[in-house]
């Protein structure tokens, strides 16, 4: 019965198809400049203590739901899980009760960073600084978006300000390193490029801008040193290679320069490539959403075809044959996604679904854990996951995984209505189980179609 | 607040004196510097010509590309015509109904003024024209005018007698898609020009997605135009000329399309490592820019990467727009300068013997290009100093860089030689280039033959500048005219060394740089103090050597091949 009821559903744990994965851009401008050490939206390897700081602020919120503080504090919370969306609208009501609470600008900012929205991102940080003058964070984004916008002055005075106010920031310098390198300053460039790095040793971009500087600098040999180690840590760097083989060029090394600057050439191509492939994905994407499901399959096999391993639109590409009935190469292409890329969760999460639909609970468990490896915020992945427990009978980690889907995303109808069925079935709180079932079929009223008859007395 | 700068601002390009705040030695009133251009392509009758090119909001990539311009004698009544390439638009392309925005043929009327020329001469190209490359491709004496489009390219060929035919069909330099640069080259010394031919995206409006749509459709956040990125390139082409009037496309055969189709803009054939063979520059925009080397037995070899003037020295592709050639340190090898997309500078490789290496930020370009959008470009000695200036023209391709930190229209920049390696950005009051738009394609000549070098630039939706120098350059200058006899008659790849003085120069002649451009193809060159041309040399395309000295200088030279 508990089978019946957790496939009655599979149907929807499929990604849907604005959830399927558009392709990134790579910086076709100034490389990523990395000022920040460490984002600050990282997933959380402890699932639950985040979780649990996301109930413990929704609760608070209830009790003081005009507090913009504890919107932050939400907000952080889930961002801490991988829910930047969620977290996003919990600092934009934060802005609106306190508009002079920096943090939420400071977040603001970051968004449109990420959106590459330099010019918003700037006022955002500007206003974060503002109202938190010795805020070194917002300082040192604002920085960032000054010197990517070209205004040159500003942002040496920002990044000025962050070393003023923490001498041990390495973006700090490490920015201040790139303007003096535009402005053909190289050895106040060079100076700052070693103080980021000794301050933070692991830092590659730093690295590659120091090994640059030297060439710039025609000092081959030690340019070569370095960039040696550059290229060891990111064999894929272009700018790291294309260096690393003028700098061997010029000191005499003509058999490894060329195999150096073939290899920059290789990296080219393939970025090339992928940004080929990545056009025909995003076009795949919107002929998807326009309902042309033929012609949006012909597009992700042409990005297939350009970048082979291209785990997006192998993704992608299993969604539009599901959606075409055609499971079985479904099952294929969400497996070479993963295949691909091994930690791409959304992969795992539709090869596992694509498992289920095959009766093959055991090897859909893995996916589904593997997918929670990964992204251990990943909501749908524990809903699915919740599921196949179910149907292995397994129903306390079953109700673990639907309590961490609901307290990820309490928007999640199907998530409350399969803790609200496996309540009822295991003869727990019903009281419970009913405001479960209750809050589910509130948030999507088409799903009481997929609650088995024997639990239609169960429902409001 | 009342500044100088302000004060500059408020002169624009007039002459006007400063508040006296502080005196000259002798207590007059300072003057601010007179500039050293100014804009006379009203008065010269250019501004007829308005630039069409999609729709204003520019939801296509084709839409922001723009066209070029062609400085040349069309007639051989020795004074520099100009031709403005022009583009289109959807709704015309697809209503025969509605006029045609053709490019237009204005004839130097010898007085500083043109006249358009364009229906009688029969130089009619009504494509959805980008650039343009004139020579005379089957050394009958006349200039032949060749000019890129999307959709079917165009070649034009001239009559000798003020008129053009239409030869596109005929020999075979059709193209097809979308092509943006074009230029004449000999690449086997058979004494015929070649030519190549730089294509762009494979175009298809249906197949292109919404301004916003992905990430590759996005400016600084805000919905624009998508691509190139994302979207298909295309492979360049390479005609042989067979010398019966036609072509044979040879890219395949040669080396040409031995590398992946990229998004081709701007190209120029150069000898860069002086061996006497013309090798080829061309400016992709987002990939590696590429380096064909003249194998010298009929094929090519790619050596972007090797050169040192595929990428960035921070490794990075840039997105390429124009080049401009030449010696601008006077050291004997020709020199490349790439103007490149918007929050990136401008690349100066700098020519170490046959190897490029990037000085942007060496030669003082590195913040002062940084934020313009750039395109049309040329080391042209404007003060005839014996030191060739920069110039470069800017404009952004999207309108809706007004939302963000940038703007779509942008002044124009001329940067001064200061002779150390080192260029200087003049401010645009002292330039004259105070007038900002989006501009594209920019063209170079002595269109008065007086020495003064000009500029003329096509503004996308708009109408043109023709820069005039606005007071008599310091210098002495010299002017060659080359005409081949064993070689192609144009001369084109021939090289040009004139020492005057301490100062050694050298050029090529070539029938495109820029972006989408020709200029005037005689060579000017300006020297300073000196009085005479000490030693001329010239190395003609098919390998032969003639020398004179003792040349008189401020007049122009033609130099017929072994007629020296």
């Amino acid at each position: 019965m508990l089978l019946r009821t957790a496939s009655a559903v599979w149907c929807v744990c499929l990604l849907q198809a604005s959830q399927f994965v558009l392709g990134q851009t790579t910086a076709s401008q100034l490389p990523q400049l990395h000022l920040s050490a460490s984002p600050d939206n990282a997933g959380s390897a402890n699932l639950d203590d985040a979780l649990a700081r996301v109930t413990a602020a929704r609760q608070v919120l209830r009790v003081h739901p005009d507090s913009a503080s504890d919107y932050v504090s939400l907000g952080h919370a889930l961002k801490s899980t991988g829910e930047n969306d969620a977290a996003s609208r919990a600092f934009q009501r934060a802005r609106e009760l306190d508009p002079n609470l920096a943090e939420p600008w400071y977040q603001e900012g970051l968004r449109e960073a990420d959106r590459g929205d330099w010019s918003r991102a700037a006022e955002n940080f500007r206003r974060a600084a503002e109202l938190d003058p010795k805020n070194v964070l917002a300082r040192l984004e604002l920085g960032e978006m000054l010197l990517r916008a070209g205004d040159f002055e500003q942002a040496t005075t920002e990044l000025k300000l962050v070393s003023r106010l923490d001498p041990r920031n390495s973006g700090a310098h490490y920015g201040l390193g790139l303007v003096r390198l535009q402005q053909g300053d190289f050895a106040a460039a060079e100076g700052e490029f070693r103080r980021a790095i000794s301050l933070r040793p692991e830092f590659l971009p730093a690295q590659e801008s120091l090994g640059e500087t030297l060439v710039r600098e025609h000092r081959w040999g030690e340019a070569v040193a370095i960039l040696d180690a550059a290229v060891a840590s990111n064999s894929k760097s272009l700018n790291a290679t294309n260096a690393l083989a003028t700098a061997l060029a010029n000191s005499g090394d003509r058999q490894r320069a060329e195999q150096e600057f073939q290899k920059a050439r290789e990296i080219a191509r393939q970025e090339n490539a992928t940004a080929h492939a990545t056009g025909e994905n995003n076009r795949g994407l919107e002929l998807w959403y326009s309902g042309k499901l033929q012609e949006a399959a012909t597009a992700f096999r042409s990005a297939i075809a350009a970048d082979p391993r291209y785990a997006e639109a192998h993704n992608n590409l299993g969604g539009v044959l599901w959606q075409m009935d055609d499971h079985s190469s479904a099952g294929e292409e969400f497996e070479a996604a993963v295949r691909c890329r091994a930690d791409f969760a959304q992969g795992h999460n539709n090869w596992g679904s694509a498992l289920v639909h095959a009766g093959q609970i055991d090897r859909a468990l893995e996916e589904f854990r593997a997918a929670l490896k990964y992204q251990p915020g990943f909501a749908l992945a524990h809903l699915n996951l919740g599921k196949a427990l179910t149907a292995r009978h397994e129903v306390g980690a079953a109700e673990t995984e639907f309590r961490r889907a609901v307290a990820l995303v309490p928007e999640m109808a199907a998530a409350h209505l399969q803790l609200g069925l496996l309540l009822i079935s295991k003869g727990g709180s019903q009281a419970e189980a009913r405001a479960e079932l209750k809050e589910g079929l509130r948030l999507d009223p088409t799903l009481s179609s997929s609650i088995p008859p024997q639990y239609a007395h169960e429902l409001p | 607040m009342f500044t100088r700068r302000n004060f500059l601002r408020q002169c624009g390009a007039t002459l006007c004196f400063v508040i006296p705040l502080f005196r000259g030695r002798l207590g007059q009133p300072v003057l601010a510097p007179a500039p050293w251009f100014i804009d006379t392509a009203r008065a010269a009758g250019l501004a007829a010509f308005r630039d069409r090119c999609g729709s204003l909001a520019k939801q296509y990539l084709v839409e922001t590309l723009g066209s070029g311009v062609a400085l040349f004698d069309y007639n051989q009544d020795g004074l520099v015509d100009v031709l403005l390439v022009n583009g289109s638009s959807f709704e015309i392309l697809s209503d025969p109904g509605l006029p045609r925005p053709a490019s237009r043929l204005f004839r130097n009327n010898g007085d500083g003024t043109f006249t358009d020329v364009t229906r009688e001469s029969g130089l009619v190209s009504e494509g959805w024209g980008v650039g343009v490359s004139v020579a005379d491709y089957d050394n009958d004496g006349h200039r032949d005018v060749f000019i890129t489009n999307l959709g079917t390219n165009a070649l034009f060929h001239n009559n000798g007698n003020g008129t053009f035919t239409n030869v596109t069909h005929e020999a075979g330099v059709e193209g097809g898609n979308w092509s943006t640069g074009c230029a004449w080259g000999d690449y086997d010394r058979d004494g015929r020009l070649d030519l190549y031919v730089s294509r762009y995206v494979d175009f298809d409006k249906l197949r292109t997605p919404r301004p916003g749509a992905n990430t590759y459709c996005r400016y600084q956040g805000v919905p624009v135009a998508c691509g190139p990125r994302g979207l298909p390139g295309l492979p360049d082409l390479l005609y042989h000329n067979e010398g019966n009037g036609k072509f044979r496309e040879v890219s395949a055969d040669i080396g040409v399309r031995n590398t992946d189709p990229a998004y081709g803009m701007a190209v120029t054939w150069l000898d860069f490592d002086n061996d006497g063979w013309p090798d080829i520059f061309v400016a992709n925009d987002s990939m590696p820019n590429y380096l064909f080397r003249n194998k010298r037995n009929g094929t090519f070899e790619e050596i972007g990467f090797e050169a040192g003037c595929a990428v960035s020295a921070d490794g990075r592709s840039q997105s390429s727009m124009g080049v401009a050639v030449g010696d601008y340190d006077n050291d004997g090898w020709l020199d490349l300068l790439v103007t490149n997309f918007s929050e990136d500078y401008s690349t100066l490789y700098h020519n170490n013997g046959g190897r490029f290496e990037d000085v942007t930020y060496e030669a003082g370009l590195g913040t002062a290009t940084y934020k313009q959008l750039k395109w049309g470009t040329g080391f042209v000695d404007f003060d005839n100093d014996g030191w060739k200036e920069l110039f470069v023209a800017n404009g952004h391709i999207y309108p809706q860089a007004d939302q963000t930190r940038n703007h779509y229209f942008q002044n124009n920049q001329l940067f001064r030689n200061l002779r150390n390696g080192r260029f200087e950005l003049i401010p645009s009051s002292e330039s004259g280039f105070t007038e900002a738009r989006s501009s594209r394609g920019a063209g170079f000549g002595d269109v008065r033959n007086n020495g003064h070098m000009a500029i003329a630039v096509n503004n996308i939706d708009s109408e043109p500048f023709l820069y005039s120098l606005a007071k008599q350059p310091p210098g002495g200058w010299v002017r060659f005219k080359l005409s081949g006899t064993k070689c192609n008659r144009d001369a084109i790849g021939a090289r040009v060394k004139v020492r005057s003085g301490n100062v050694t120069q050298v050029d090529e002649v070539r029938s495109a740089e820029s972006y989408a451009s020709c200029s005037d193809v005689r060579l000017h060159f300006g020297l300073g103090d000196a009085r005479l041309i000490d030693e001329l040399q010239i190395h003609w395309p098919d390998g032969r050597v003639e020398r004179r000295s003792g040349l008189p200088i401020n007049r122009e030279h033609l130099l017929q091949q072994g007629g020296i």
